[in-house]
């Protein structure tokens, strides 16, 4: 990984470059925050040909590490203001490792109302005219490009709704068999795709050099200690909890915990809980055809825990229904039926919407009175309003901040006009932290304190106090950035958390890959930096400590069943970054 | 006295009545706790996890109330 595709949208040239000295030994969140941050101004418009849109691999992508196909998308986000980095499992990720390059930048806009996609090889790339693709859902689009370029080939599509520049859309990977389904979903960087000009980029990695590690036998080594903790951890071994029941089975302790939000945030408990939940998610897929359960999203998972959803009526199958998804156009907007919510996952996945921007933008917009809790079908007609581009869709496909705002509502669910995600911070107050403080806006993968406050796992500190919970959220947040410029998935954190050979092993791969000597501590100062980088970047973009605040309504409003009031002080919050 | 179960992902074999996750009701002598409870379901202790009761989690040694509904949980995790 020693070169760097340099895209220019409006010139519509491709230059591969030597990576500079600077970022060699960089990867994923770590290589693309620090991109963004030194080649995009602060203060651009996201949507202007100032904004780029950075694609990094993981420095561990490529490589034999279990569970490093991720892919770090980086830009300035149209959703907060502020930096984004959204990342995915998918094929892509390790494909472009293997093809020598580190990172492919995207500059300018292609500003000719036309429809571009980008084809790469170990060679170069060369731009192709992509008009049968305008418009046309990422489901389809997806196909439509293995049609022509083979299965081999990997992929990244922008949906209609990023081409239609709506701040809640993200952007889609391929899953193995070719699905456009695994999405760098969080922050409107498929908007910033959309602003370009750019529907794809297809990587064929025929002649592929593959990635050099610079010492193989430390690098099999740490992949054999981290993949035997994985694989004896009980959420993360074959027949475990997330293999068996995928992402969903955390519906059903998030609701006993009180800590489920419910109908726009106004409960932590959702009476049609266990009707949404991953066992109700397994049994479906058991009983149908076409279901599958322990699905990957890219070679290398030994985790399994994507599904395929066979609806009821066989229409068709939905991949992946993810807790996240499964809150918030479920719990979230009061709907308990599975094949609705199901349904729902599909629109957003083929329009290209972050799921979670998308539930919590309808159960503002439920708040609002444009439709009730738990209307289903009402739903689903907002997702025809966003394909369709009426002004309503256009409303709610800026997002849960916009939509609130437009409607005069004072109930809105975000952090730096980002909705939270599927954790009630007044029942679960580390969580709350991470949301404030996180660099992306309201963000749970971030900072994942639930792992300890709610899962028992990697510590056990009551949910319901703030206590000690700034230090927890900074801890996790330093590993996670880690991780997350590694190109790890973040479920290997459970493991790792409980195991410390596991820990040795994640330190290992990265030696062994790069050369380094880092030790254990090295991964939470890796981690301080990055976040530092993404800090420094919102600061010059005017957003600052006021931001790091939850919704003003969670400090007065006590939350059901725990009657609890958000109360970490701001002085508490701003200490984060001491 | 008698309370409500469930028991959630994995443990849902335990199910007496053989409906996965559905709640079911269990009479106990008074004075039981949480592991009195789970000897009579014949969960096996290493297969528990969590324990919430009121929306709070529970030691094993909790002294339950008539009444009372209790959710256990094996390992589980996500995102």
């Amino acid at each position: 990984m020693d070169k760097l595709v340099r895209v220019n949208m409006q010139e519509k040239t491709v230059k591969i470059e030597p990576l500079p000295d600077k970022y060699k030994g960089k990867g994923g969140r770590w290589m693309s925050s620090l991109m963004v941050s030194d080649e995009v101004p602060a203060d651009c418009h996201p949507l202007g040909p100032n904004n780029k849109l950075v694609f990094a691999p993981g420095f561990l992508s490529g490589t034999r590490a279990p569970n490093s196909g991720r892919i770090s998308v980086g830009g300035k986000s149209p959703l907060t203001g502020g930096i984004k980095e959204a990342n995915a499992g998918t094929p892509f990720s390790q494909k472009l490792a293997r093809m020598g390059y580190a990172a492919i930048v995207v500059e300018g806009l292609a500003g000719d109302d036309k429809t571009w996609l980008l084809k790469l090889d170990v060679k170069g790339g060369e731009f192709q005219q992509a008009e049968d693709l305008k418009g046309v859902g990422a489901y389809e689009s997806g196909h439509k490009i293995w049609e022509k370029f083979g299965d081999k080939t990997a992929f990244v599509v922008n949906g209609p709704a990023g081409e239609a520049k709506m701040a809640m859309a993200g952007i889609a990977f391929n899953d193995p068999e070719g699905r456009a389904a695994r999405y760098a979903g969080r922050g409107g960087l498929g908007a910033v795709m959309g602003s370009k000009g750019l529907k794809a980029i297809v990587l064929d990695d025929t002649d592929a050099p593959g990635v050099k590690p610079a010492d193989e036998e430390l690098l099999r080594s740490g992949q054999k200690k981290l993949a035997d903790a994985i694989l004896s951890h009980d959420v993360t071994k074959k027949g475990g909890a997330l293999n068996s029941y995928g992402t969903a089975v955390l519906i059903n302790i998030l609701n006993e915990a009180g800590g489920l939000p419910t109908n726009n945030f106004r409960s932590g408990v959702f009476e049609g809980a266990s009707k949404i939940s991953g066992e109700a998610l397994a049994e479906a897929a058991q009983k149908r055809d076409g279901g599958t359960m322990g699905h990957r999203c890219h070679p290398g998972c030994i985790i399994n825990c994507s599904t395929v959803y066979p609806m009821k009526d066989g229409s068709k199958t939905v991949s992946s229904v993810e807790y996240e998804s499964v809150w918030s156009l479920g719990a979230n907007c009061g709907i308990d039926d599975l094949d609705v919510v199901a349904e729902l996952v599909w629109q957003c996945n083929d329009l290209g919407l972050d799921t979670i921007e998308a539930g919590v933008a309808i159960g503002v917009a439920m708040e609002a009175g444009l439709a009730k809790f738990g209307d289903g079908p009402a739903a689903i007609k907002m997702m025809d309003e966003i394909r369709n581009r009426t002004p309503l869709g256009h409303i709610l496909g800026q997002g849960a901040q916009f939509t609130g705002e437009a409607y005069g509502v004072t109930r809105i669910p975000t952090v730096k006009r980002q909705g939270m995600p599927a954790y009630e911070p007044r029942a679960v107050k580390g969580i709350g932290v991470t949301y404030a403080t996180s660099t992306m806006g309201a963000d749970h993968t971030a900072g994942y304190t639930i792992a300890p406050e709610i899962l028992a796992v990697g510590g056990n500190p009551d949910p319901l106090t703030k206590k000690d919970k700034i230090g927890l959220s900074k801890g996790l947040q330093d590993a996670t950035a880690f991780l997350d410029a590694a190109g790890y998935c973040i479920f290997i954190a459970f493991p790792i958390l409980d195991i410390p050979s596991g820990f040795e092993g994640v330190v290992e791969t990265t030696n062994g890959m790069l050369g380094t000597k880092y030790t254990g501590e090295d991964v939470g100062r890796i981690g301080d930096e990055i976040l530092r980088i993404e800090r420094n970047f919102n600061l010059n973009a005017g957003i600052g400590k006021e931001a790091d605040r939850l919704p003003e309504f969670m400090k007065y409003e006590k939350l059901p069943p725990h009657n609890q009031v958000w109360d970490v002080t701001d002085a508490e919050l701003d200490s984060f970054w001491d | 006295m008698i309370v409500k179960v469930r028991l959630y992902a994995t443990l849902s074999r335990y199910n007496p009545e053989g409906k996965g996750d559905q709640p079911f009701t269990v009479e106990l002598k008074a004075d039981s706790i949480v592991t009195d409870l789970l000897d009579q379901l014949a969960v096996p202790r290493g297969e528990v996890k969590q324990v919430f009761i009121r929306h709070k989690a529970r030691q094993l040694n909790y002294q339950l109330q008539d009444g009372e509904q209790v959710a256990v949980f094996p390992p589980v995790a996500g995102g």
